[in-house]
């Protein structure tokens, strides 16, 4: 059964979607802006945010997209991640959350291939390519942005400050009757 | 289902978390999709999920992962001190002079700048403090993930769909009420 609080968070346009894709999207925007700023004649800002991503992504530059001559804030993979979790926030997927079980079916569904791409090289029977990075990161991220998104609707539903907030109004009416 | 149990997985995923991604050498597991964030956050949706007497929601597991991505920048930054220290400040300087370096066309004054912004501790601090927030920022995205992980593939229980609110029982009569009068015949 739907709580009706989640009709609310669908429609209104400061939704959870809206949050994570924003999230996402800004990310996708730092990843993607060290050359854009670098060729602006900003090189500083453009170092910056490449070192601000060295911490979550090797940043070797063979692995990387290039652009106006630059390699992106971060590798194939890690790009195809960030894009798939900000296209998959504006995506609505609601054949994953029928149960816990196709849910689950989903998500091993997302993760096998990147960890297939990711480690079947290791094996020699496998040689991954930009493209397969690029495409497995993109597959892992749509699906699990819309776990992320109902998880968030779900918090929000379920936060301690909806139920104090709703019990000072019992008790509000309470007193004026 | 309260708060109080949140926080003792969350706390053993988020030291976890930062404990790892602070060790030199062992943090670049991070560079493999967020590794330790991941992990750490899906260890604490794990212990949640076994320690909760009910179905826990989605909800619950972003929630419990934005708390271990919290705990865990806490608990890196806290390592992180000694070794920004130990390394006389310089590292992420020079992790920025090397960047520069390997961008082409680049005027020689605005090396100069750079050497010269370098030199300059204070600016190496909020270089430092600017790239805690980012860190903090990413990492609870990156482990409220991790937390939906995690409670997607351990909870295999049927959830009830959302949260039941507590059933509204009206309250007794008070007791010196006078016995409900009898039903009467309508066709009388």
């Amino acid at each position: 059964m739907e709580h009706p609080m989640g009709r609310i968070f669908r429609s209104n346009f400061l939704s959870p979607r809206f949050f994570a894709a924003g999230a996402w999207g800004i990310l996708c925007a730092c990843i993607c802006a060290p050359p854009i700023l670098a060729s602006a004649g900003c090189p500083v800002a453009a170092a910056f945010l490449t070192c601000m991503f060295s911490p979550v992504c090797h940043q070797i530059p063979a692995r990387s997209f290039w652009f106006l001559g630059l390699p992106l804030a971060v590798c194939h993979r890690c790009f195809g991640i960030y894009l798939g979790l900000f296209l998959g926030s504006l995506i609505r997927n609601p054949w994953m959350h029928r149960s816990n079980r196709t849910r689950r079916i989903w998500v091993l569904a997302a993760i096998a291939p990147l960890a297939f791409d990711a480690l079947l090289p290791c094996s020699g029977l496998w040689d991954n390519t930009p493209a397969s990075r690029f495409a497995t990161g993109l597959l892992f991220g749509i699906p699990i942005a819309s776990l992320l998104v109902r998880g968030i609707e779900e918090f929000l539903m379920e936060a301690p400050w909806r139920r104090i907030a709703a019990g000072n109004s019992l008790l509000k009416e309470a007193s004026c009757e | 289902m309260n708060e109080n149990t949140m926080l003792k997985p969350a706390l053993i995923g988020g030291v976890l978390l930062g404990i790892l991604s602070a060790l030199p050498l062992i943090n670049y597991f991070n560079c493999i999709c967020c590794a330790w964030v991941i992990l750490g956050s899906v260890v604490a949706a794990r212990l949640y999920v076994k320690e909760s007497s009910t179905p826990v929601t989605l909800g619950r597991g972003v929630a419990l992962g934005l708390l271990t991505g919290l705990i865990g920048t806490l608990v890196f930054a806290l390592f992180s001190i000694p070794l920004f220290v130990m390394t006389n400040r310089t590292g992420i300087m020079e992790q920025l002079k090397q960047t520069i370096a390997q961008m082409p066309n680049l005027p020689p004054e605005t090396r100069d700048a750079v050497e010269s912004l370098a030199s300059q501790g204070n600016i190496t601090a909020v270089i430092y403090v600017i790239g805690f927030f980012f860190m903090l920022v990413v990492n609870c995205l990156v482990a409220m993930i991790g937390g939906a992980i995690g409670v997607a593939i351990f909870e295999k229980r049927k959830s009830g769909g959302a949260p039941s609110e507590p059933p509204q029982i009206p309250p007794p009569p008070p007791a010196d009420l006078p016995p409900p009068l009898p039903p009467t015949d309508p066709a009388a």
